[in-house]
């Protein structure tokens, strides 16, 4: 089912803190922890984007750690992506269900 | 959530540490006809071992300890700065940050795929 | 140092080496220079060298790995000028003449015979000249593969987000 293909999408990473937030049985557990994880994709955001105004300004900002960044702040937000696009996939598949 | 795993960030910091060193020897290959000039330098191994040990949460950028490097003839005007060794640091700086980035962009395309891989 | 800090090392290292071997040629075609608009022969020149910043180019470096604070690109466009001072690099302090006694040779013939008979040369030793020539080019070559190192480090940087 979808819910596997999730953990395993965390799983595939290795070091992820998922797993501590979905083990809680809380009210909602899932949009609390999507939550965190579309915070901390802006912020590698901002923090790539002013790496990169580092970069270009011309301080002592060197390439690859704005390389790097970029690249972190890429990686994350196609995780958020995927995560999302599993959980959509998911309920959808729930409204379908024929009771 | 983590992006990055601990191999990532040992090879940032290698990264880092192989930048600081070719900032280094182009200084002292520009100097090399000062009069009074020392060779700058720092224990690569060294400084990678220290930043390898401070991490677990601490992802501040230290700069390694820049000090004169001994062992090098002086030339009657006072300049140490042996173009052989030189030469040498500028060639192996440039293969290792070769080395640093291929094994990031491996590492990087990995987590990709990981994030990209289809649930069955 | 910023992204093209390093290359600015490198460069000023090259503007050196060529400044003091414009002064080896110069000394060299003045060889027999016996009258100069100041009068008396031509006097040896060489140049004077010094490293630019050098005690604090630790500091510089600390400041600006710790500074970056993503203010923009307001910062383009400052700075630009040809003699803004590289730290870790090197920078040509003066050209000065050689204060040494000039040759002096017995020929009465002379148009700038003395009164005594003697002409004054410039005591340029020409081994000395080609052999400061040869380092002055040996250290543009080291420095331009430098440049050509720092390239090449920049483009594999861009590798990264491929």
């Amino acid at each position: 089912m979808t819910m596997t293909g999730l953990s395993g999408v965390a799983a595939g990473l290795g070091t992820s803190g998922i797993d501590a937030g979905s083990a809680e049985s809380s009210a909602a557990p899932f949009s609390g922890l999507f939550r965190s994880m579309v915070e901390q994709t802006s912020a590698l955001d901002q923090q790539a984007s002013s790496t990169v105004d580092g970069l270009l300004s011309g301080q002592g900002v060197d390439i690859h750690q704005a390389m790097i960044a970029t690249q972190k702040a890429d990686m994350a937000f196609e995780l958020a992506l995927q995560v999302r696009n599993k959980a959509v996939g998911a309920y959808q598949q729930m409204m379908s269900m024929q009771f | 959530m983590q992006v990055t795993t601990a191999m990532s960030d040992a090879l940032a910091r290698y990264l880092d540490l192989t930048s600081e060193q070719m900032k280094l020897t182009a200084g002292n290959m520009a100097n090399v006809d000062t009069p009074g000039y020392k060779t700058q330098g720092f224990d690569f191994e060294q400084e990678f071992a220290q930043q390898m040990n401070k991490e677990g949460g601490d992802s501040s950028v230290s700069t390694p300890q820049v000090q004169e490097v001994d062992g090098l003839v002086s030339r009657p005007d006072g300049n140490n700065v042996s173009m052989d060794r030189e030469g040498m640091q500028l060639a192996k700086s440039q293969l290792q940050f070769r080395l640093g980035v291929e094994l990031l962009k491996h590492e990087y395309s990995s987590v990709m795929s990981a994030i990209h891989a289809e649930a069955k | 140092m910023n992204l093209f800090g390093l290359m600015d090392v490198s460069s000023s290292a090259l503007k050196a080496e060529r400044v003091r071997a414009e002064v080896v040629a110069s000394n060299m075609a003045n060889a027999e220079t016996t009258r100069t608009p100041e009068g008396g022969p031509y006097q040896r020149r060489h140049v004077v060298f010094e490293a630019e910043n050098a005690g604090n180019f630790h500091e510089s470096l600390v400041s600006h790995l710790g500074g970056f604070s993503g203010s923009g690109l307001g910062l383009i466009g400052s700075g630009v000028t040809a003699t803004k001072s590289v730290p870790g690099g090197v920078a040509v302090t003066g050209v000065i003449s050689d204060e040494s006694a000039p040759l002096r040779r017995y020929d009465p013939q002379h148009p700038d015979a003395g009164p005594d008979g003697y002409v004054s040369y410039p005591d340029i030793n020409p081994l000395t000249e080609m052999v400061d020539l040869m380092g002055a080019t040996r250290s543009y070559g080291m420095n331009a593969s430098a440049i050509q190192a720092e390239k090449n480090m920049v483009a594999s940087s861009l590798d990264i987000l491929k």
